[in-house]
């Protein structure tokens, strides 16, 4: 539940397509409970007709009131929460996509909410058990991983059965997660400088160089590159930097390889950018149609990738 | 034994809590059906459940087992004879199910299930029952319920489940009423599914019923009088079924008793004619009741020439009708049977029945004779007089004490033997008026035997158990009555315990209850279509019928979904607000006065970077509630032990009226802390 609003050049802020009214109702889905109490209800008013008992009919009264206002209590627990998109973090192919809610609970408490992606099939929610009133908390929906480009989410779910369970009431955003997924970093090919020790992804193996300093964890940043020994000292979520010496210059080029899958290609061209910026030189990309000038930081690297990542092979 | 056995999540505590809770006063109302080894079984299976939740690890056994052990229930249940067929018999398997829901508490379904079972049990109970006070348990139970599904889909205590379910039943009760006024009561009959009545006569009689009805103070009859006195006492005789055949230790009803066509001219108009209202509990039989005797007899109901009334099919639940009498009108029906005899008769009562008739002819002088014998001869009243099997001789000769039954079935044998037409009537006599509501309750302990005796000009009442001294050590009810000055008086019926002066009371408040429970039985109990009719337009509802309800039920449920709506979106009151988003939102106010607005996205840690950048002067106080902030809100709740206490302090300490500054952009003040 880390709020910021540093802006980071590799963030993507959704915030931009957020509409005024981000949530919405939905739809009202009866839940299997819902089918099996209205079972025993009908019992009920079979054994009420049969024995003339208005003791039964009384039973039936009680209970399908309580559960009329167990339905007006579903729809405004949810009425007026908000769902707000947030930022998102360019990943790696295959890396989970996580992409940010803000909840905003509105004027009164809310209960029992579970976020989840309607888009992807068998997505765990992320359950908010309570939002006290003019609260708001930021969770993280995460998605299996996916292939390069850009990817979109265009919907979350908010969803609640609170309070006796009969009654599923749903809202949706209509705001789009957007994901740069870079191509997934692979060793291989022709390496610019020859040493092809350290070839591989440096998301990988990154705490393998040296300690270059720390910077405060964006949400949606690698885990494993969280510094959990400051954490447990009682420090806030901190990311380790690595580097390594050096201040060659390389040219990353297509033309350097010659390999025919066009996808296997990029992610050996991903992987030579990480390296390199890893190692800490200045670099450059030549793609067919684009150049990226030489240049080093988190911010070059960015561009880089972005390139490998949106790269459409001309027929 | 360890394969037998499997690790189980833990549901919770709160949750089984409130669970057992439900489970426990569903099942409260069947304690007296479940046998004392399942009650036990019952408690300790609980007890388990509790423990092991209390200690966050569960170990149930697998299913096979418990399938197992669920059909070793019902087997002992068959083998002791607590389960049968019909719902009330088997309401102990049903019991029992409930329960071993603890056993494999697992998934939500699970616990679904038990609270549906649980809302089944509650609906059985009233099949049977409709009191007031049964009626108010049922509705606590189901609160019970609500609650115990609330806590199911929460996380956060025992106390807002409770909130939230009796806020559900409570805002639910409007509505609730709405459906049982409007709901169209629908007419079917379907094949009895075995609703138990509590058995009254039966078609025949055997001393023996009498004393297990005598036994049960449980009300039968309630009586009205709507054109205002009460009869006195010994006018009080409700007349049920006349029993004409005997075979020496039985006494029958004489298959197809004749009915009038229509009813018959008084003929005596003379006497006194008076209405009674009747709500008469369900018997499992036929017959319906009325002080001697039924001249007019109600709706549905026909009229015999002996003047007793029946049914076509015995009533399942509470009925509600309407007799005129004639007080003092005698039965002139010509009993074929009234001489019939056992083939085989004792020869000690044909000499008992020359005693009476010695030198004459005349019935009444030897109806007469026989009165007098029973109260010269030592004879005195019991109820537990031990078994007779040899019928009326035995008590006639040799026992000489009993109840109700042996003296009216042995008088009618000794008349028939001496050649005077005479049958056996049973019914109740007297009840206790009611002061508070005035009317009278018949219980089941009312219930009499007497005879009645064919004179030429009709069937007379001879009542040879009247005047019989009690035997010594007898409480019986009947003599109890007797002793009082005031037959009609309520009986004390306080527990022995109960010290002499709550007594009192204690008779006052049980007539207020009664007399609350006849309101709430002819009135709320007594709600039928013909009510239904009268409450919402005759002509409207009979023009359009259950349609004129169903239309108003879906308006009453309207009705309450607009104002359900309407209230929500009402402004919510500040009650109940988290105490530290007020206070820091009073100080965010502060500063937003000061020129530094905080962005509604803006999280606390860069709104205190931010301020404290923009108003130098008060940093330090600014840094000191944005710490104290993100602990309480973020942090770990122990260390928000005297958080909130220490926030208030942080935010007096920044100045009310801080010097205006000039506004300072987001973006250049935006950067990451530290």
């Amino acid at each position: 539940m880390v709020e910021s609003t540093t802006q980071q050049p590799l963030t993507h802020d959704n915030a931009a397509h957020r509409t005024p009214h981000a949530a919405r109702i939905k739809r009202l889905r009866p839940t299997n409970a819902a089918v099996y109490l209205a079972m025993v209800l009908l019992f009920v008013l079979l054994g009420a007709v049969n024995y003339q008992s208005n003791a039964a009919y009384l039973v039936l009264a009680v209970v399908s009131s309580t559960a009329v206002m167990s339905l007006l209590h579903a729809w405004r627990n949810l009425n007026g929460v908000r769902l707000i998109p947030g930022r998102t973090f360019p990943v790696f192919a295959g890396e989970p996509l996580r992409a940010q809610v803000r909840v905003e609970a509105g004027e009164r408490d809310r209960w029992a909410l579970v976020i989840d992606a309607p888009e992807i099939p068998d997505s765990d929610g992320v359950p908010i058990e309570h939002l006290p009133p003019d609260d708001s908390t930021t969770i993280e929906l995460v998605l299996p991983g996916r292939r390069r480009g850009r990817q979109t989410l265009t919907r979350a779910r908010l969803s609640s059965v609170h309070p006796l369970g009969l009654l599923a009431v749903m809202h949706e955003t209509e705001a789009t997660w957007s994901w740069v997924v870079y191509p997934a970093p692979l060793a291989g090919g022709q390496d610019p400088d020859g040493d092809g020790d350290d070839h591989l992804a440096g998301v990988r193996r990154s705490n393998t160089g040296d300690f270059h300093g720390h910077r405060p964890y964006q949400p949606g940043e690698p885990h494993r590159r969280i510094d959990w020994r400051a954490v447990a000292r009682g420090r806030p979520l901190l990311l380790k930097d690595y580097t390594l010496g050096g201040t060659a210059e390389c040219w990353i080029d297509w033309t350097d390889d010659v390999i025919a899958d066009v996808e296997i290609h990029l992610s050996v061209l991903c992987g030579r950018v990480v390296a390199a910026e890893r190692q800490g030189r200045r670099y450059g990309l030549r793609l067919p149609g684009r150049t990226i000038e030489l240049g080093h930081g988190v911010d070059h690297q960015h561009i880089c990738l972005e390139a490998l990542a949106l790269f459409e092979a001309t027929p | 034994m360890s394969q037998s056995l499997i690790t189980s999540e833990p549901h919770g505590f709160a949750r089984v809590l409130w669970l057992l809770v439900a489970m426990t006063m569903a099942t409260l109302p069947f304690l007296d059906i479940l046998p004392p080894w399942l009650t036990l079984a019952l408690i300790v299976l609980g007890t388990w459940r509790l423990v092991t939740e209390h200690r966050g690890l569960v170990v149930v056994p697998i299913l096979p087992v418990r399938l197992l052990l669920v059909l070793i229930v019902a087997l002992l249940l068959l083998a002791t004879g607590n389960l049968g067929f019909g719902l009330t018999a088997a309401t102990p398997l049903f019991v029992s199910l409930l329960w071993s829901k603890l056993l494999e508490l697992k998934a939500r379904r699970d616990f679904l299930v038990a609270c549906l079972l649980c809302y089944f049990l509650v609906a059985v109970l009233l099949f049977d029952q409709q009191s007031l006070l049964t009626c108010l348990y049922a509705i606590a139970t189901l609160g019970a319920i609500t609650i115990a599904l609330v806590s199911y889909h929460l996380d956060h205590g025992a106390g807002r489940s409770f909130r939230m379910g009796s806020r559900l039943l409570l805002q639910g009760l409007p509505l609730a009423a709405a459906i049982f006024v409007l709901f169209p009561r629908l007419q079917v009959n379907f094949p009895n599914l075995g609703g138990q009545a509590v058995s009254g006569f039966a078609n025949s009689l055997t001393p023996g019923d009498v004393a297990r009805m005598a036994l049960s103070d449980a009300p039968v009859m309630r009586v009205e009088f709507p054109d205002g006195d009460m009869p006195t006492a010994d006018q009080l005789y409700w007349r049920g079924l006349v029993l004409s055949q005997t075979d020496g230790a039985t006494w029958t009803v004489a298959q197809e008793t004749l009915a009038y066509e229509s009813a018959p001219a008084p003929r005596n108009p003379e006497y006194r004619a008076i209405v009674q209202d009747i709500s008469l509990q369900p018997q499992n039989q036929r017959w319906l009741f009325a002080l001697e005797v039924a001249e007019q007899p109600p709706e549905k109901t026909r009229l015999g020439l002996n003047r007793t009334l029946y049914r076509r099919q015995a009533p399942v639940q509470v009925l509600r009708y309407s007799v005129t009498s004639r007080l003092g009108e005698l039965p002139i029906d010509v009993d074929e049977l009234g001489l019939q005899l056992p083939t085989q008769l004792d020869p000690r009562v044909a000499s008992l029945a020359q005693e009476w008739r010695a030198g004459t002819n005349a019935p009444q002088v030897i109806a007469e004779r026989g009165m007098a014998w029973f109260k010269a001869n030592g004879f005195t009243y019991s109820l537990s007089p031990g078994t007779m099997d040899a019928g009326a001789a035995e008590f006639l000769f040799d026992k000489r004490t009993g109840f109700c039954a042996h003296y009216a079935t042995a008088y009618a044998l000794v008349l028939r033997v001496a050649g005077v037409p005479a049958r056996v009537v049973v019914g109740f006599r007297e009840g206790e008026r009611n002061d508070v509501g005035d009317f009278l309750l018949v219980r089941y302990d009312h219930a009499h035997a007497w005879c009645e005796v064919r004179f030429a000009d009709g069937w007379h009442r001879f009542d040879p158990t009247r005047g019989i001294p009690a035997a010594p050590g007898e409480t019986a009810p009947a003599t109890r009555r007797a002793g009082g000055a005031d037959p009609l008086a309520s009986a004390d019926r306080s527990p022995s315990w109960m010290p002499a002066w709550l007594r009192g009371p204690y008779t006052r408040v049980n007539q207020w209850l009664a007399f609350v429970d006849a309101k709430w039985e002819s009135n709320i109990m007594g709600l039928d279509s013909a009510k239904q009719g009268e409450w919402f337009g005759m002509a409207g509802f009979q023009r359009f019928g259950n349609w004129l309800l169903i239309g108003l039920l879906v308006g009453a449920v309207g009705t309450v979904v607009v104002a359900f709506v309407w209230w929500s979106r009402r402004r919510p009151t500040r009650r109940g607000v988290d105490p530290v988003a007020e206070l820091y939102a009073q100080y965010c106010q502060r500063l937003a006065r000061a020129g530094v607005v905080r962005h509604p996205s803006e999280g606390p840690r860069d709104f205190t970077a931010r301020a404290a950048v923009a108003l130098p002067a008060l940093a330090e106080g600014i840094r000191a509630v944005g710490e104290l902030y993100e602990q309480l809100r973020y942090g770990r709740p122990e260390a928000a032990a005297d958080g909130l206490q220490r926030l208030r302090r942080a935010i007096r300490a920044v100045p009310r009226h801080v010097p205006v500054q000039p506004p300072v952009e987001r973006s250049s003040a935006a950067g990451r802390p530290g």
